[in-house]
């Protein structure tokens, strides 16, 4: 395949179009002696196309930062952009909407509603919005999670890692403009979560898709075309094609 | 241990106020009607035995005769009196008169209750204050043959006070007395919620009664003398056919019957509270079902720190005992707040009690309390014996799954249930009397637990085909509402069985009225050839004068008036109507099947034919009978009619108005009903103008024509109708907080499931539609299986009452209601899931997320 060849532009290269963006966020806490900086001023993109992670230890803010760049968290002060859009000046109706058309969501656990099927899960996003899932579209993200002769159970049936593949699915189907994974595969053995993460890669390559994900997995960032290292709610490094290895390290020199 | 039970409480109080409301609101009703059963029942007796305080003995007629309006007895000689006074021990002795007047303001309007409530009486009034239970708060007695005393409330109604003129409408016709004072009744305002006029004591038994009689003798004794030893003294000098009670005796009778009432009142109100309570056992239940779930791996916790199960059994058991308690203390304290509120309504309304403090009687606070903390604990038996079942392995794992909705012993029990309650309705149908409608009332407790039973087993399959609609009307929502309503299967067919009951009892109710009110209308059409009846307001009845003054006008064709008194046929009781042969036959189709009822004359009888087989009479048969004024005598059959069902029922032995009027005291040769045939080519209009014209003479008369009949009589039965839903929407309103209950339970539940939804995109409107939806099928489910059952129920009540009471004869389904009743339910639904929804739709995305 082509696209696994070309090798990605360094990290200090300029930018490509961005998918989404943070400018200056700050996420305050509680006030006085007890105010907490989740986000001290982040400054960010994610470029369309990338599968970027996002690292750092406990309390460094990067749940919170993808919280709030997906929508589902408002800043104290500072602008979030998903394509143009600042969601500061969305209601509380539109973010909803903007969730529904144009972000993805993979949580770590409990992704699927347990009364739908596999695959009504899949279109539900589509069905909330009312619209017709695009058939082809369809087809080829099921076929490419394996999960074909699996549509018709519902997530009980289906082991951690089927219901993993179906939450990504989900995401997939409704071709958001960015997919954000907090944590995707820290409820599945190393195997199942080696499966949802190539399979993740595979959809930024052959499909174009943007993905943040939220990782304290170093095996699982490697997965990333690139990291971004938070702690005490600032950006502190970056690193373009990690390993595994590099980005342990880098690890061990933040926690010191 | 019990620190355990308190913070779990606390820790999910919220969760436990439906069923805290659901016990307060039910023991609070029982309570409520005790006690002001108890202090209603209290307060008559008071009142009776403070009235009858020095009534040592009364003297009266040994034959009564019962009738509707209480017993009827033949009045004794005034002469009697006399004797009386010169029985030794005897201290004072006096006669009274009784009898139903109607007193009229300047327009010729009556005063008083209108026609349902209490009558107004005619009274003699007794000098000796001995006797006289009457106190004057105002001028004198009425010494003169042309004054009166009126009781405070008549004399405030009418605006007439000492000097004021009064027209009184008498069985001897309309009179104008002067009033010469006003009185209290012993402690009350009136005449035990009746009014009463007094008259000097010879008024009295020209205008009220018989001349030189009176209908009973009232006797005190000397200081000293036991009521026994009074009666034993009077006994031999009374003349035959008197006889002599104690005071204590005649009191009771009179109480007796009020109390009797009470009684049977308080305890069929009470029964709605045993269903509102059986209706709550349900939301108990699930409940507590609901928080052992959820607590699955806090009680597994315990156990893996060394809890035995019977400690964690007793600690659920112990947590529905202190809900329980605690709740049904409340109960008793709404029960008073409810009981103080009726008093005041019941005021508003003219029944204004004899002020006294409520009667406490400590059993009857008890007992609604003590069973609702019974039904606490053993609806949570079921759920604290799944919680002692959590094995310790659950504490790290995933929640167990509920199956108890496939269970194979839930499907046999059901079964059970449903083949008991087929053999009871089947019994019931074999069965007579008070015996059958017992087998049916089991079979519906039978049909309603097997609902309870089974309705797990089909509540999915049922959500889902009322769902289809909603799927397709909403799409997602709709069938993510379908799938909520059928994932606890268990928990929502209890929740709709709740509400099944409370539907099904309002169905069978509806087909009852229905069925009865389409037979009054049926058999009124068949009855009545009359264009007009007039009616009076009161047991005073019409003059005979009216009947014949309305057929004097050239619009009418024939005035039949109808008179009623008890009488008695071979020593049983039965109802004795006096007619005009030639009159009545025109406006009634008697269907005489043998003989002839021209032919009835002096000392003849016809018989409907029902009396006619009980009594194994034909014509030209001696009947044996006696009469209440007269006493025994010999009538000849000359008659026997089949007529219809309701004729049947009200007619049942005949005789001219003469023979009336010869057996019976003036004050019983009245009319009750006048029933008029209208002349031909005359236009209805201007013929009911001139009857009206007329009956201006007659006060509280009034012409009906066949509709307004069947329309009034209607309106009775709508009436208790009404007073049956009201005393059902307890019921309702229980199951109804049910479903806000177990839409909560969901809400809590389906946390994160709800973070999840709104996160990918759920707008709130759509959450809130959600649980709406599910609301309404869970509504709608309840409601149609209330009501196959209420049908069927409905037709089983119909058969025996059909078999019971000639009256129900038509068999009728109102329709219209049944699907108000479906709709209502519907939007009971959409009521109860607001603010579930609400709650539902305002998690906050993240938190929701992050719930555990």
């Amino acid at each position: 395949m082509s696209l696994t060849e070309t090798p990605n532009p360094p990290a200090s290269a300029p930018p490509g179009p961005l998918a989404a963006r943070a400018e200056g966020a700050t996420k305050i806490y509680g006030s006085g002696d007890t105010e907490v900086r989740a986000l001290d001023g982040v400054t960010c993109g994610f470029e369309k196309g990338r599968f970027t992670a996002i690292m750092g230890p406990s309390g460094s803010g990067k749940s919170t930062l993808m919280h709030c760049v997906a929508g589902l968290d408002d800043l104290t002060s500072g602008q979030v952009f998903v394509g143009d859009t600042a969601l500061g000046e969305l209601g509380e109706r539109q973010l909803t909407q903007l969730r529904r058309d144009r972000i993805g969501f993979v949580f770590q656990a409990f992704n699927l509603v347990p009364t739908l099927t596999a695959l009504e899960n899949i279109t539900l996003p589509v069905d909330l919005a009312g619209r017709k899932p695009d058939q082809e579209h369809l087809d080829e993200v099921v076929r490419a999670v394996g999960l074909a002769n699996r549509l018709d159970h519902r997530p009980s049936e289906l082991s951690g890692g089927q219901q993993q593949r179906v939450a990504v699915a989900r995401a997939l189907a409704a071709r958001p403009e960015i997919i954000f994974a907090d944590e995707p595969t820290g409820n599945l053995d190393s195997r199942a979560g080696a499966e949802i993460l190539a399979f993740m890669r595979n959809a930024v390559r052959e499909l174009g898709q943007t993905i943040v994900m939220v990782t304290h997995d170093p095996v699982a960032a490697a997965y990333s075309d690139r990291v971004l290292f938070l702690a005490d709610g600032k950006i502190v490094d970056e690193m373009a094609d990690p390993t595994a290895d590099r980005v342990l390290d880098r690890l061990k020199q933040l926690g010191d | 241990m019990l620190t355990v039970v308190l913070r779990g409480i606390r820790s999910h109080v919220l969760r436990l106020a439906a069923t805290v409301v659901a016990i307060v609101l039910a023991v609070g009703f029982m309570v409520g009607t005790q006690l002001l059963g108890a202090t209603l029942r209290v307060s008559f007796d008071e009142a009776f035995a403070d009235i009858n305080q020095s009534l040592d003995a009364v003297v009266r007629a040994s034959r009564e005769m019962a009738s509707p309006f209480g017993g009827q007895r033949m009045r004794i000689d005034a002469a009697t009196l006399e004797q009386v006074r010169a029985v030794p021990g005897v201290a004072a002795a006096a006669g009274e008169v009784r009898s139903f007047v109607r007193v009229v303001d300047d327009e010729g309007r009556p005063i008083g209750n209108p026609d349902s409530g209490p009558p107004t009486f005619g009274l003699n009034w007794i000098d000796d204050p001995r006797l006289n239970a009457w106190t004057l708060v105002e001028g004198d007695a009425p010494h003169a043959s042309d004054t009166v005393v009126v009781d405070l409330r008549t004399a405030e109604d009418a605006g007439v006070g000492p000097g004021d003129t009064l027209v009184v409408d008498l069985p001897t016709g309309a009179e104008s007395f002067t009033v010469s004072g006003v009185a209290r009744f012993g402690e009350l305002d009136n005449f035990a919620g009746a009014d009463a006029v007094l008259f000097e004591d010879t008024v009295a038994q020209q205008a009220l009664g018989e001349p030189d009689r009176y209908d009973w003798i009232a006797v005190a004794g000397d200081a000293g003398i036991d009521e026994t030893e009074l009666v034993r003294r009077l006994a031999p000098t009374l003349p035959p056919g008197t006889e002599a009670v104690t005071g204590a005796t005649f009191t009771e009778e009179t109480a007796g019957p009020f109390r009797e009432f009470i009684v049977q009142f308080t305890a069929f109100i009470g029964a709605f509270g045993l269903i509102a309570l059986f209706v709550g056992g349900f939301i108990i239940y699930n409940t507590f079902a609901v928080l052992v779930g959820q607590r699955t791996r806090e009680l597994a916790l315990l156990r893996v720190v060394g809890a035995s199960r019977s400690q964690v059994l007793g600690s659920v058991l112990a947590e529905a005992l202190l809900v329980g308690v605690v709740a049904a203390v409340a109960g008793v304290a709404a029960g008073f707040g409810l009981a103080a509120g009726l008093r005041e309504l019941l005021a508003a309304f003219g029944f204004a009690l004899p002020p006294r403090a409520f009667v406490i009687e400590p059993w009857s606070l008890a007992w609604p309390a003590l069973l609702a903390v019974g039904v606490t604990v053993l609806s949570a038996l079921v759920p604290a014996r799944r919680a002692a079942a959590v094995a310790p392995v659950a504490a790290f794992g995933q929640a167990a799954v509920d199956r108890s909705s496939t269970s194979r012993l839930r499907l046999v029990l059901g079964l059970v249930l449903v083949a008991v309650s087929v053999e009871r309705s089947l019994a019931g149908l074999r069965s007579e009397g008070e015996t059958a409608f017992w087998n049916v009332g089991g079979a519906l407790i039978c049909a309603f637990l097997a609902t309870a039973v089974l309705g797990p087993l089909v509540m999915g399959p049922l959500a889902t085909v009322l769902g289809a609609p909603l799927r397709r009307l909403t799409g997602v929502t709709g069938h993510l509402a379908t799938e909520n309503a059928r994932r606890n299967p268990a928990r929502t067919s209890i929740t709709a069985s709740a509400l099944t009951i409370g539907v099904g009892l309002v169905v069978v109710i509806a087909i009852a009225a229905d069925s009865a009110s389409a037979s009054i209308t049926n058999a009124t059409e068949a009855t009545f050839d009359a264009d007009l009846v007039v009616r009076p307001d009161s047991f005073l009845g019409l003059s005979p004068q009216a009947a014949d003054d309305l057929e004097a006008l050239e619009e009418v064709a024939t005035a039949a008036g109808f008179r009623f008194a008890p009488t008695e046929v071979l020593g049983t009781q039965t109802t004795l109507v006096g007619i005009d042969p030639s009159r009545a036959q025109e406006v009634v189709d008697f269907g005489v099947v043998d003989g002839s009822l021209d032919d009835l004359g002096s000392n003849s009888v016809a018989v409907s034919a029902r009396e006619a087989e009980r009594f194994g009479l034909s014509v030209g048969d001696l009947v044996p009978m006696a009469f209440v004024a007269t006493g025994d005598t010999v009538l000849q059959v000359t008659a026997i009619f089949e007529g219809n069902p309701l004729l049947q029922r009200s007619a049942r032995f005949v005789v001219d108005h003469d023979t009336f009027d010869a057996n019976h005291p003036p004050s019983a040769r009245r009319d009750a009903q006048i029933a008029l045939l209208l002349a031909e080519d005359t236009s209805p209009v201007l013929a009911r103008a001139a009857v009206d014209e007329v009956l201006t003479a007659y006060p509280g008369a009034e012409s009906q024509d066949l509709g307004e009949v069947t329309a009034g009589q209607a309106a009775t039965v709508d009436q208790a109708v009404a007073f049956l839903y009201a005393l059902l929407f307890l019921a309702v309103l229980i199951a109804l907080i049910g479903v806000v209950n177990t839409l909560l339970l969901a809400v809590y539940e389906r946390t994160r499931e709800l973070g999840l939804l709104r996160a990918v995109g759920t707008s709130r409107r759509q959450v809130r539609a959600m649980v709406i939806q599910e609301s309404v099928v869970i509504a709608v489910v309840g409601t149609l299986v209330g009501v196959a059952i209420g049908m069927t129920f409905g037709r089983l009540l119909f058969e025996l009452l059909a078999r019971e009471s000639r009256a129900v004869t038509t068999f009728s389904l109102p329709t219209t209601q049944l699907l108000a009743t479906v709709v209502l339910a519907a939007l009971a639904g959409v009521l109860a899931a607001v603010y579930p929804a609400r709650r539902a739709a305002r998690l906050d995305v993240l938190d929701a997320i992050a719930t555990e």
